[in-house]
C-alpha cells in the first residue's frame, strides 16, 4: 500500500479505507500475500457505459483543450479584423 | 473554470457543458467555421482532420473524416437544421465506423457569461450496440492504455 500512498499526499490508511469502498463495490479484487494485499480491476467492474461515457469525456476534453488555445491565439482576431475590412 | 461536465438525463440524453474564455461569436464560429474546426476537433494526439465540411446554414452539409496517420481513420456526416449566431445550432451527425450510426440530434447553445461563454450540448446517448461499435474504435486509439496504467498502479 506504500506504493499507492507515495505518489499522492494522502495517508496510508486514507488509502486503505478507500481501497475497502472500491472493494466492497466489486470494483477491485483484492487477495491475501502475507503481508501485501495485491489489488486489480475487477473484470467487467466499468460498465460499458461508464467505459462510453469516460471515453466520451476524454475525446471532449482534448478537443476542448486544443480549442481553449486557438481561441486564445491571435488567428480568431485576425479573421475578424478580416472580416470587418475597411 | 473551464472544466467540463457531462451528465446524462434518463437513459436517452447526454448533456455536455463547458465554459470557455472567450465571447459566443467566436465560440460560434469556431464551431461552424471549417477552417476552424479542423484545428482543433480532431480527437487523439496524432491524428489529423484531411476532410472538413461545414455549409452553416439549414439544410447544409457536414462532412468530417479523420485520419491517425498510420492508415487508419473514421467519418462522421450530417446536416445543419437551425442555426441561430452566435446562439444556437441544431444539426444531426452520424459516425460511420465504416458502418453508420443511428442519427444523433445534437443541440449546441452558447450563453454570454461575463466575459466568456457557456457552451451547453445536448446530444443522444447511443444504444448499447452502438456504444459497443464506438467503444471497439476508441480502444485501438489509446483507452487501452489508459486502462493498461491504471491496472498497474492498483496491482502495486
Amino acid at each position: 500500500m506504500s506504493e499507492l500512498a507515495a505518489p499522492f499526499a494522502i495517508s496510508q490508511p486514507a488509502i486503505s479505507r478507500h481501497l475497502k469502498v472500491l472493494e466492497d463495490a466489486g470494483l477491485i479484487l483484492r487477495r491475501s500475500d502475507g503481508t501485501r494485499r495485491p489489488c486489480r480491476l475487477a473484470p467487467d467492474a466499468l460498465t460499458e457505459l461508464d467505459a462510453y461515457l469516460s471515453m466520451l469525456r476524454d475525446a471532449l476534453e482534448t478537443n476542448y483543450s486544443r480549442l481553449d488555445r486557438l481561441l486564445a491565439s491571435a488567428q480568431l482576431h485576425k479573421k475578424r479584423k478580416k472580416k470587418e475590412g475597411p | 473554470m473551464n472544466k467540463l461536465s457531462l451528465e446524462t438525463e434518463g437513459e436517452r440524453v447526454v448533456i455536455v457543458r463547458r465554459r470557455f474564455a472567450a465571447p459566443p461569436q467566436d465560440v460560434y464560429r469556431a464551431h461552424t467555421d471549417p477552417e476552424l474546426i479542423q484545428q482543433w476537433m480532431l480527437g487523439p494526439p496524432g491524428w489529423s482532420m484531411p476532410v472538413c465540411t461545414n455549409e452553416a446554414r439549414p439544410g447544409g452539409k457536414i462532412r468530417y473524416e479523420w485520419s491517425d496517420g498510420k492508415g487508419g481513420g473514421f467519418s462522421l456526416t450530417g446536416e445543419l437544421i437551425e442555426l441561430d449566431p452566435p446562439h444556437r445550432i441544431v444539426h444531426v451527425e452520424r459516425m460511420h465506423l465504416p458502418d453508420p450510426t443511428p442519427d444523433n440530434r445534437i443541440e449546441t447553445t452558447f450563453t454570454a457569461e461575463g466575459t466568456g461563454t457557456l457552451m451547453v450540448m445536448r446530444m443522444n446517448l447511443p444504444d448499447a450496440a452502438t456504444r459497443k461499435a464506438m467503444l471497439e474504435t476508441g480502444m485501438e486509439h489509446g483507452m487501452e492504455a489508459s486502462y493498461a496504467r491504471l491496472e498497474e498502479c492498483l496491482s502495486a
